[in-house]
């Protein structure tokens, strides 16, 4: 009976997953390994021969390892600051970091073009690899604050101590003493950090510019302008054995966390003492409003700025209609599209993702199963993902009218994931004695299910639920691909707008970068207030 | 009266032998029973068998008089606090405490009354509103032990509630748990691996071997009279020697002991272990001797009977501590069997290797053999 109730809960989200996930994939691994009708591994030899995309692979990567080498940098003296030093403030600094990493790559895109735009009387860094490191820093400063950070706080501050005791000097002691014990932390942000840069899509193609491109912009291009499907295909066949050699690499060196949290989930955090202390924090605030916090206001200003003066009419003007043909229908239809799309998109990755889920966790095999096929959405790019979804889809049900509806579905492949991520966790985490002990307590089976159960769940459920919406309505890599020019979403929008010429096309672009920040921001707001310990934490 | 009765109570896990073994158990109102034994001994299974969690293979379980069999975990009225505590993590303190008075259909008022007085109880009335998860190891247990008392139970079982807690916190808990139980029309079984803590806190104590209840009686008793080996060895109540016991005397590795003075006649206890008494039944059999360490000293001067006797153990001195008002001296008998003893008084030479004569009370020797090893004595 189990493996019945298994293999049913896990039979909605294989076909899903098998129709529109697992077949585009297949049909991009056959075209780029050039399995359907040329010579085998054909399309992977004239790419790796072609000197220009040469140039962009090995760009993809050294900017790659300047961009986590430069996030980590600023990143690690951050989160030492936030995690060992207690200071009127510092809870509201560390929920500010994560504001940037939930925000959308082309909202990032546009506030690091309007504060490039407002240096470049002083130093103009418009599409130059620095504006694309440091918008790269931006997004990721908050991976490294959390994940380093989450080790550092509940290190036992004794050693370090001792060390010092016995003769250390403080930066001795944090070089010999606390970095090897953050080892594990920091290898673990790099690597996501790297993966994250490495596949870099909005922000590359909205800072780059010609001959500064990375595999996942090269793939857009050759898709979009030049409809080169081979060599698109076979860039994203290069994309994945990379994506899957960092992986590799990363669990290789990755080993047991080589220190222990103190217990009890007991802090090492201290009052600053010295005029010392008090500079690292300053340093760190400062740090911070430079990295993260300038861009965002730059934006706002941005989209704020009419002429000489200030004023909303950038976001009034969102309703009225555009001039030029590129963006055939108002902002506001776009903004109402990405609603409508995010909340398709959501629902269906949370019916996917929750039946998933209860398969993964019933313990039988097609559950196990389910487990391992899940993990596999997650490491492939929303660009490779879109290009499959335009192989797989050209023609058929979703070619004609259909097409509208490979929107959400992109989008819903992308949030699935991340449904299952928050979903998984809570479901395993319901241990079967918290039932128990409602049932020695009196509770009958219906009402433990309804007291302990559904509660728990339905949380989960609705920061799953945020989580995915927040995903959707800001996705822009697999979205680019499928959405049409008459039903684009915002972050679309802000992406044709960008690429328009003149101030009041700017000014849009920012006041729709600033509406799409406010909806995430609002959502991630709210899943922060309903999530239940630490479940759903970013 | 009697709160708990089990009866010859059996269980396995899935195809497995038996995990527990006829099992004869009671709590009366106003005590604490522990139930003490080493991990995987089945403890925490007997705990889950009388809360209704595990099924039975066998025997019967009663509460207040009234067999269980038929009724399911929810209306039995069992408290149960997890070593781990299991509270609510959707629920804030209150929440949690609420549950079982909610579950019971209280009004409002009646409910927060129950939630005031069981929080009040255990100490922690100031956490009323707090997420569980803020809470500290030890808040988090009172906090299980509110939740379990909120609902009124007739028998409250715990299953090493204490095991997670440092020792200074876990030694207050203890000495509070006997005054949950007091007075209250309740009892309380105690699971636990820590004899010292069974011995402070039970009125009886239950000792579990892998899987059979070996002895059920007051802790004295318990220390003074192991049922068998197993027990004595768990309780660490001294050395076990393999012997021949040929007219009341002890011969082995160790050496050689005089049980029973043939001239002053046999004494002692009847039943399956006995004392030096009943050893002469024993006459040229294989047998183990328990040897308290309490009936263990340093001979003296005046130890004239015993040296005269042979109610001696030769010794090698390993360390010597000076403790206060005592010393505590390691030493090795003969087979190798290692001892630490109390005594007042301090050996003439303290270099570890020095030969030294013991004085043993042989009235406190218990005699072992093999066909009663595995004999519980029952109360």
């Amino acid at each position: 009976m189990r493996t019945g109730r298994g293999a049913a809960l896990a039979a909605l989200p294989l076909v899903f997953l098998g129709l529109f996930f697992a077949w585009p994939m297949a049909l991009v691994l056959a075209r780029g390994l050039g399995v359907d009708g040329e010579a085998l591994l054909a399309p992977l030899r004239d790419v790796t021969r072609d000197p220009y995309l040469r140039g962009v692979a090995w760009f993809t990567f050294w900017q790659a390892v300047l961009s986590t080498a430069l996030t980590l940098a600023i990143g690690i003296p951050v989160a030492g600051v936030l995690n060992t030093l207690e200071f009127r403030g510092r809870r509201a600094i560390e929920a500010a970091t994560i504001v940037p990493f939930v925000l959308p790559t082309v909202v990032v895109g546009s506030a690091f073009v309007a504060l490039l735009t407002r240096l470049s009387p002083i130093i103009d860094l418009r599409r130059t690899v620095i504006a694309i490191l440091l918008a790269h820093v931006f997004f990721n400063v908050s991976v490294v604050v959390r994940t380093v950070g989450g080790l550092w706080r509940h290190l036992d501050a004794a050693p370090v101590l001792a060390a010092r005791t016995l003769g250390a000097s403080r930066m001795r002691a944090f070089l010999q003493v606390t970095l090897p014990r953050l080892r594990p932390a920091i290898a673990a942000a790099a690597a996501v950090v790297f993966l994250f840069t490495f596949t870099s899509f909005g922000v590359v193609l909205i800072l780059g510019g010609p001959g500064r491109a990375t595999l996942e912009v090269e793939i857009h291009r050759a898709t979009s302008q030049l409809l080169d499907l081979r060599t698109a295909a076979a860039l994203s066949v290069l994309q994945l054995l990379a994506v899957v050699a960092t992986l590799g690499i990363y669990d290789r060196t990755r080993r047991p966390l080589a220190a222990r949290p103190l217990a009890g989930g007991a802090t090492s955090l201290r009052h600053p003492t010295s005029a010392r202390d008090r500079a690292a924090i300053a340093g760190a605030i400062g740090l911070l409003l430079i990295v993260q916090g300038l861009p965002l206001v730059a934006l706002m200003e941005r989209a704020l700025r009419v002429g000489d003066g200030w004023g909303f009419a950038h976001f009034r003007s969102l309703g009225a209609p555009t001039r030029e043909a590129v963006l055939s229908v108002t902002p506001v239809v776009a903004v109402r599209n990405s609603l409508l799309f995010a909340g398709i998109a959501t629902v269906t990755a949370m019916i996917i993702g929750t039946l998933a889920s209860l398969a993964a966790v019933s313990g039988t095999r097609s559950g196990r199963l389910m487990d391992g096929a899940l993990m596999v959405p997650l490491g492939t790019s929303a660009v490779t993902l879109g290009l499959g979804l335009l192989l797989a889809f050209r023609s058929g049900p979703f070619a004609g009218a259909g097409a509208i509806l490979l929107v959400p579905l992109a989008q819903a492949l992308v949030a699935t994931p991340f449904v299952v991520r928050t979903m998984l966790p809570v479901l395993r985490s319901i241990d079967d004695r918290l039932r128990e002990a409602a049932a020695t307590l009196g509770a009958t089976p219906q009402r433990i299910w309804r007291e302990i159960d559904l509660p728990i769940v339905s949380r989960a459920g609705l920061v799953a639920a945020g989580f995915a919406f927040a995903v959707t309505v800001g996705e822009f890599g697999a979205t680019v691909f499928v959405a049409r020019a008459s039903n684009p979403t915002i972050p679309v929008a802000i992406y044709r707008a960008l690429g328009l010429p003149g101030a009041v096309n700017l000014g849009r672009a920012m006041a729709l970068s600033v509406t799409l920040a406010l909806i995430t921001g609002i959502v991630v707001l709210l899943i922060d207030r309903i999530r239940v310990g630490s479940v759903g934490r970013f | 009266m009697e709160i708990l009765r089990a009866h010859g109570l059996t269980a396995a896990y899935g195809e497995a032998s038996a995990v527990l073994t006829d099992i004869d158990i009671d709590v009366r109102a106003g005590e604490v029973v522990a139930l003490l034994g080493a991990s995987g001994s089945g403890k925490s299974t007997l705990l889950r068998c009388i809360a209704g969690l595990h099924p039975l293979t066998g025997g019967r379980v009663l509460l207040g008089g009234q067999d269980v069999h038929d009724v399911p975990v929810e209306q039995r009225g069992i408290g149960l606090v997890f070593q781990d505590h299991a509270l609510f993590p959707h629920r804030d303190v209150a929440g949690n405490v609420a549950f079982g008075p909610r579950m019971q259909g209280l009004d409002r008022a009646a409910i927060a009354r129950r939630v005031s007085h069981a929080l009040t109880s255990v100490g922690i009335a100031e956490l009323h509103d707090r997420a569980v998860d803020e809470l500290s190891g030890g808040e988090q247990q009172r906090v299980a032990l509110a939740r379990a008392l909120a609902a009124r139970p007739r028998l409250l079982l715990l299953d090493e509630p204490y095991g997670s807690l440092d020792r200074p916190l876990r030694e207050r808990l203890i000495a509070e748990l006997p005054g949950l139980v007091e007075g209250a029309d309740r009892g309380a079984l105690l699971v636990t691996h820590d004899q010292q803590e069974a011995l402070r806190v039970a009125d009886r104590i239950a000792i579990l071997v892998d899987g059979t209840l070996r002895q059920l009686d007051t802790p004295e008793r318990i220390w003074a009279a192991p049922a068998d080996p197993d027990v004595a060895m768990f309780l660490d109540v001294g050395p076990l020697l393999d012997a021949e016991l040929t007219g009341g005397v002890a011969h082995g590795a160790f050496g050689r002991l005089v049980l029973a003075d043939t001239a002053a006649g046999a004494t002692g206890a009847a039943g399956t272990a006995g004392t030096a008494g009943t050893a002469q039944r024993d006459a040229g059999r294989a047998v183990r001797l328990l040897v308290p360490r309490t009936a263990l000293d340093v001979l003296a001067d005046g130890d004239r009977v015993e040296r005269a006797h042979g109610r001696t153990l030769e010794a090698r001195i390993v360390t010597v501590r000076f403790a206060g008002d005592h010393h505590r001296i390691e030493v090795a008998l003969l087979d190798g069997t290692r001892v630490t003893l109390r005594t007042d008084r301090r050996p003439a030479t303290t270099a570890p290797g020095t030969m030294i004569v013991l004085a043993v009370d042989v009235e406190a020797v218990r005699v072992h053999t093999p066909d009663n090893a595995a004999n519980s004595s029952r109360p």
